[in-house]
């Protein structure tokens, strides 16, 4: 799996693409094609270089030279389809050669820099002698031409060629035979440069590479992000929090109340009332798994995270209309991705939201519970939420919930959230809150009807 | 030498035609043969390919510009690759054009090279201020066939309009034509700090006050104008419209008696034709316009395509008399 599979699906995954600056189009060529890791090691190396850069960003003397190197990487172009010509052998011309000569010439620069930034995860070849065979008026300025140094002939003909043209029919002749010469050099050329594809090939890569880590240790800074640890069988976050909901609430002026979770390796239902946080829970803890196991640092104050093979995720209405599904069918479907992973005893993280939830109460709540005993059967790492009373033995975390305030102040859909305590709560109780009315009134819905729903309550 | 140093006064002159085979690629070659000798960075380029749809449909080749050591050319890769011309790449551009991305290059060796430049107006612009890095003194713009809109003095500061037998074979008539595109560009400013107000404006249709104070109509297009249901003369008769200008917008006002002063973003934004334009004027309406564009020169070609020569003497004579600025017939500069 690659990144860009992973935006469609993760909430919260797009905005944190989107804020990443990489600067260059190789830079994010690259992001989107960063793979899915999987094992503790891999993990570990990626973040270690993370862990550099963040570093580097910290010590605040290097802003000047990390400017300077910002700027170089904003010039990069993608000539990687003028380096698989230069691979097959084909003989380029002036405009791939300046792209190969304005390359070198950067990655030059920023390979220097480099070394002085001791940023040594990055290892971008020398190009030297390719900036040698495209530069032999040693000027390196990324202008290119064939250059009259290339050979005597060359620079005798053109001489010859300004003095003649005056005269049509001669000039014509010198002019063929200068397009020879040049051509002839231009085949010398690619020759001596196809020798060295592969460190353009690497030092291309390696500064792609170099481009997207900045982007992310500038990124892990702004956000406050944290280095997770990689464990082998725990997974458990304190100040756990969802960027884009964080930033979206700061724009209204609110705060993201981040929430601690452990969740090991067997199922956890989570209950709460309505409007209690329990799907962003679930949206952040799928997000902070895969950022981590594409080698990012997570949002959370602390985090220990064990490395799956498979985030599995069922949050929202993600139904299609077309594949003539109801909204339980293509959710319970979704169900055996899980079940297959769990029979291959493929590692996997299960995050599923209400599930069963549009269906009649009673089967709903029957189908919930045999999903948790074969969660348990297969120790299946996994969270479910929940309005469903579970009266079944398992890990049973429970949003705090409505906390009662002293003020007058009214409760309204636009402050609820000050009353509200996202934070999780271990719970025996099989019982689950019974706040809908409650919440019903608070965002506005029309008074006669909630009366007569409470009136069905009491009964 | 005519006109010449003109050019150098300016950061970027367009070269239109107003027919073709009006001799606009002359009056460019013959320009940049006269700039060779002066030791002054000039650039060069041209309204891509498909800014110029006819020689897409007739498939007749674009001329090639002959270009001189030292000067600095911006075409499309396509047709930097047939070059016939010794140039050193100084630059390629990130972004494509339908003949792929542009070369930016400096000639080492007078030479011939086909130009293809940016398609719209604002790469155009963006193109004049990129050539600044080069210590380019003036950019010159081969514009496109009867697109004056890149001759527009929101894209360049001064034109050379090509004009010749191709557009009418009747002297007067060529004259009258001619004068009209030239009343048109030499239309008259209005006062600086409203040009600057007015400037930002770019849709709708504005009532201007006695104070000078910029009124919103409220009528979102000008083919709406007729149907406005408030009198669209509330805040006096100084209209402002920075979108098209057309037979029927100018038929509408006159018909309103109000000797109305109708403001206009530059001469590129009017399509009416020259009848209507004159019995605007004649009913005691004025036209003024917020950018003005610098007319250098005009350039004439007194022989038609399908063979007609009209009289070189009487024709320039002409010209000069009724538009009042240098004419000059390039075929015959050349030879002479």
């Amino acid at each position: 799996m690659r990144l860009r599979q992973t935006i469609q699906e993760i909430s919260g995954m797009k905005y944190m693409t989107d804020s990443l600056n990489v600067l260059s189009p190789i830079g994010k060529n690259y992001l989107f094609d960063l793979p899915f890791l999987t094992s503790k090691d891999e993990i570990e190396a990626v973040l270690n270089e993370t862990e550099a850069v963040v570093d580097l960003l910290n010590e605040n003397t290097r802003e000047n030279i990390l400017n300077l190197l910002y700027n170089k990487i904003m010039q990069l172009r993608d000539i990687s389809g003028t380096i698989r010509r230069l691979e097959s052998g084909i003989v380029l011309n002036d405009i791939e050669f300046f792209e190969i000569k304005h390359f070198a010439i950067l990655s030059e620069y920023i390979r220097e820099t480099i070394l002085n930034l001791s940023l040594s995860c990055i290892q971008i070849p020398d190009l030297t002698y390719v900036i040698q065979i495209l530069d032999p008026e040693n000027k390196r300025i990324s202008h290119f031409y064939i250059y009259d140094q290339y050979s005597v002939l060359l620079t005798d003909l053109r001489e010859r060629l300004k003095f003649s043209l005056q005269n049509e029919t001669v000039a014509e002749n010198l002019r063929f035979e200068t397009e020879l010469e040049e051509d002839r050099i231009r085949k010398e050329l690619s020759q001596k440069l196809s020798e060295h594809f592969l460190e353009i090939k690497q030092a291309l890569t390696e500064i792609a590479r170099l481009d997207v880590l900045l982007a992310k240790g500038i990124q892990a800074c702004a956000m406050n992000l944290s280095r997770p640890a990689i464990g082998l069988n725990e997974t458990a976050y304190s100040g756990l929090f969802h960027p884009e909901i964080k930033y979206l609430l700061s724009k209204q002026q609110k705060n993201f109340q981040p929430v601690d979770i452990s969740i090991p390796q067997s199922p956890t239902v989570i209950t709460g009332a309505n409007m209690s946080g329990k799907s962003v829970t679930l949206q952040s803890v799928a997000l902070a798994q895969m950022m981590a196991q594409f080698g990012f640092y997570v949002p959370a104050e602390s985090a220990i995270i064990a490395p799956v093979e498979e985030i599995v995720v069922s949050v929202g209405e993600a139904v299609n209309e077309f594949s003539g599904l109801s909204s339980f069918a293509a959710e319970m479907l979704r169900l055996n991705d899980m079940i297959e992973n769990a029979h291959n005893h493929v590692s996997q993280l299960v995050l599923i939201d209400e599930p069963a939830r549009t269906t009649n109460p009673k089967e709903g709540n029957a189908i919930v519970c045999g999903i948790v005993d074969f969660m348990k059967q297969y120790q299946v790492r996994s969270l479910i939420t929940t309005h469903y009373s579970m009266d079944m033995n398992c890990r049973k975390l429970r949003v705090k919930g409505f906390t009662p305030r002293g003020s007058n102040e009214k409760m309204t859909v636009q402050n609820i959230n000050n009353y509200i305590d996202y934070s999780l709560e271990e719970t025996n109780e099989t019982e689950v809150p019974q706040e809908a009315i409650k919440i019903a009134e608070i965002v506005g819905v029309d008074s006669e009807l909630i009366e007569y729903a409470k009136n069905y309550l009491k009964r | 030498m005519p006109f010449v140093n003109e050019i150098l006064a300016y950061r970027s002159v367009s070269i239109a035609g107003l027919e073709k085979n009006t001799g606009k690629t002359e009056s460019l070659n013959y320009v940049l043969n006269r700039l060779k000798t002066i030791n002054t960075r000039i650039a060069l380029t041209s309204i891509g390919v498909d800014g110029e749809k006819s020689d897409q449909i007739t498939r007749s080749p674009k001329p090639e510009i002959t270009v001189y050591e030292g000067m600095i050319f911006v075409t499309s890769e396509k047709h930097y690759l047939e070059r016939k011309i010794i140039s050193e790449i100084l630059d390629v551009s990130q972004e494509r054009t339908a003949l792929g991305r542009l070369i930016t290059a400096r000639a080492r060796m007078q030479g011939k090279v086909i130009l293809s430049g940016p398609s719209g107006t604002a790469e155009i612009r963006k193109l004049i201020e990129n050539m600044e890095q080069y210590g380019v003194n003036t950019v010159i713009v081969d514009g496109a066939l009867s697109r004056l809109s890149f001759a527009s003095p929101a894209v360049t500061d001064a034109m050379i309009l090509a004009t010749g037998a191709s557009l009418s074979a009747n002297i007067p008539q060529l004259v009258s034509k001619t004068n009209f595109i030239k009343q048109l560009i030499e239309l008259p400013l209005v006062e600086d700090e409203l040009a600057k107000q007015l400037q930002e404006l770019k849709q709708g249709i504005w009532g201007i006050d006695e104070f000078g104070r910029i009124h919103d109509l409220e009528i979102p297009s000008v083919f709406l104008l007729d149907k406005a249901d408030k009198d669209i003369f509330r805040f006096g008769n100084r209209i402002f419209i920075p979108g098209a200008i057309t037979d029927k917008l100018i038929s509408f006002l006159q018909t309103q008696d109000r000797e109305v002063e109708l403001i206009v973003s530059d001469f590129s934004r009017i399509f009416c034709s020259q009848h209507q334009f004159s019995s605007f004027l004649k009913r005691g309406n004025t036209l003024k316009c917020v950018l003005q564009s610098k007319l250098i020169a005009i350039t004439v070609n007194p022989v038609s395509p399908n063979g007609y020569t009209l009289n070189r003497d009487r024709l320039l004579d002409e010209m000069q008399k009724t538009l009042k600025v240098p004419v000059y017939d390039i075929k015959s500069e050349i030879c002479g």
